[in-house]
């Protein structure tokens, strides 16, 4: 999978590392099993520090997406097919997707085209919909 | 005399001509070892920059050859061939420092990076699905090496008081006291330059890899290849040379008559080689961006109008040496000056490295010196 990273952006860069693999898992193009570099060698691929790899890698290990082992290293251990998230975890997703969502309606978008929108980008995550040729891609053992 | 000068001038001949190559090896976002945004790419002014460097290597090739010849006059010719490529090399920084600042004054002045976004790339399943060490291809080094250890220690026996350990245009012509040291000194070598080219290969397949930041998926795949084939020739390489130095240890030995048709023929694997591992690292470019892609375009989406590489100049010291203490990499792919690898600098484990490196020469040189007693 290819991560890019916008070093100018006002994001820091372990959310954007984050942030990326998310997308991957959700996409389909990383799947529970699935390993991830090291931080070191994705800090070496990215050219930056990899105290900020370990903080993205960190933040996905506190949300239940990855498994950091010293054996196997970084493994991905959630994705679609781990069924849904527990009631807790929802209550919170909702709270930063009401923020979200204020923004676009703050703005003035019409709460009609927020939801077409919010549809459209669901529906580009679903399984099969975004495959990246040349990238193996292996299910979970 | 003529043959000497003939030969320092062949050499000129052949370094210029790797120097001209390097401005179609280098890749287009990095002129010079100068990072250009994809707007600015083949800009005038950096075509115009290559020109005058085509013009400045050839007047720098022909200031060298005459001066090769006139210095014959002066000092012993095989002195003349020793100091010639260092003077190529020398001279070829006029040229190379005045196209690279042509190029960064343009950048710096027309504000090439301005509003330009910055970006990092990395391809994940270069690591986790990484190309597979190519044993196989490292197989007939490893083999020859022993086999001529093997013939060695059955010969042994047999040889005579003195070993050839030189050989000029007309056969041997220094020789040595019989001993393990001047005996195996070949296979010694072979051993040695097997372990470097099998650690070579370990690097590049090891090495941070390059990604265009508008073109990562295509990239991505351009360096895969690049590196899988860079791997086999270079194993195929050291095969070569281990062939060369069986038969030179066999003529050293007395297996085979030390003739020219033997020195002819015990060069051969090295020079076919070598001509294979420049020609293909000519078709790929550095990091195989020279390569054609299945797709052309590759699987990349239109990426953003303003990304660009990220203008890393100030981590590259004349755009040739690497010193960046926040990249973890220890092994980088090349900025200018051919197709390879480089090292970082900014790592302490540069500084290792270089020792052995300063080591291991001192301590060839330090052999040579008992063997040749």
């Amino acid at each position: 999978m290819i991560i890019l990273v916008d070093l100018d952006s006002q994001t820091p860069l372990y959310q954007q590392i984050r942030d990326r693999i998310i997308e991957g898992v959700a996409d389909g193009r990383l799947r529970a099993g699935d390993p991830l570099p090291s931080t070191r060698q994705l800090g070496s691929d990215l050219g930056i520090n990899f105290h900020t790899v370990n903080k993205g890698y960190d933040a996905l290990r506190t949300e239940g997406m990855l498994r950091l082992n010293r054996k196997s290293g970084a493994v991905i251990c959630r994705d679609q097919a781990s069924g849904p998230p527990t009631a807790a975890y929802i209550e919170d997703w909702e709270a930063r997707a009401r923020t979200l969502l204020a923004e676009a309606v703050a703005q003035g978008m019409a709460p009609g085209e927020v939801v077409e929108r919010c549809g459209r980008l669901v529906a580009a995550f679903a399984p099969g919909h975004r495959t990246e040729p040349g990238h193996r891609q292996e299910g979970s053992p | 005399m003529t043959i000497t000068v003939l030969s320092a001038i062949g050499t000129v001949g052949f370094i210029g001509g790797v120097l001209l190559l390097l401005p179609t090896l280098a890749r287009p976002t990095v002129p010079f070892g100068v990072r250009v945004p994809p707007e600015h790419i083949g800009a005038p002014v950096i075509r115009h920059a290559i020109g005058r460097y085509y013009q400045g290597v050839v007047l720098m090739m022909l200031v060298v050859a005459a001066a090769t010849v006139a210095a014959a006059f002066v000092v012993p010719p095989e002195a003349v061939l020793t100091i010639a490529p260092f003077a190529v090399l020398a001279a070829w920084f006029v040229p190379f420092l005045a196209a690279r600042r042509t190029v960064l004054e343009e950048k710096r002045t027309q504000g090439w990076f301005d509003g330009v976004r910055q970006v990092a790339v990395a391809d994940t399943s270069m690591r986790t699905d990484p190309p597979r060490y190519p044993w196989l291809w490292a197989a007939p080094s490893i083999l020859i090496a022993l086999g001529t250890i093997v013939v060695g220690i059955v010969v042994y026996p047999t040889l005579p008081e003195r070993v050839a350990i030189h050989f000029g245009t007309d056969g041997p012509d220094r020789f040595a006291d019989t001993t393990p040291w001047s005996a195996f000194g070949l296979p010694a070598v072979q051993v040695l330059t097997t372990l470097l080219l099998l650690g070579l290969v370990t690097i590049g397949l090891r090495s941070k890899v390059d990604l265009s930041a508008t073109a990562p998926q295509r990239s991505a795949g351009q360096y895969r290849r690049y590196a899988t084939t860079m791997a086999r020739l270079i194993l195929l390489l050291a095969a070569g040379m281990n062939l060369t130095l069986l038969v030179v240890a066999l003529m050293v030995w007395d297996v085979v008559p030390a003739t020219t048709a033997w020195v002819a023929a015990s060069m051969a694997p090295t020079l076919i080689a070598s001509a294979v591992l420049i020609v293909a690292a000519i078709r790929s470019g550095q990091s195989g961006h020279r390569l054609a892609t299945a797709t052309p375009g590759g699987n990349d989406r239109q990426p953003p109008q303003d990304y660009a590489d990220r203008d890393d100049d100030a981590h590259w010291i004349g755009g040739l040496i690497y010193r960046n203490r926040d990249d973890p990499a220890l092994w980088v792919p090349k900025r200018f000056g051919g197709v390879g690898w480089t090292i970082n600098f900014g790592r302490p484990a540069a500084w290792v490295v270089t020792a052995v490196v300063i080591g291991g020469t001192l301590g060839a040189v330090v052999w040579a010196l008992i063997a040749g007693g």
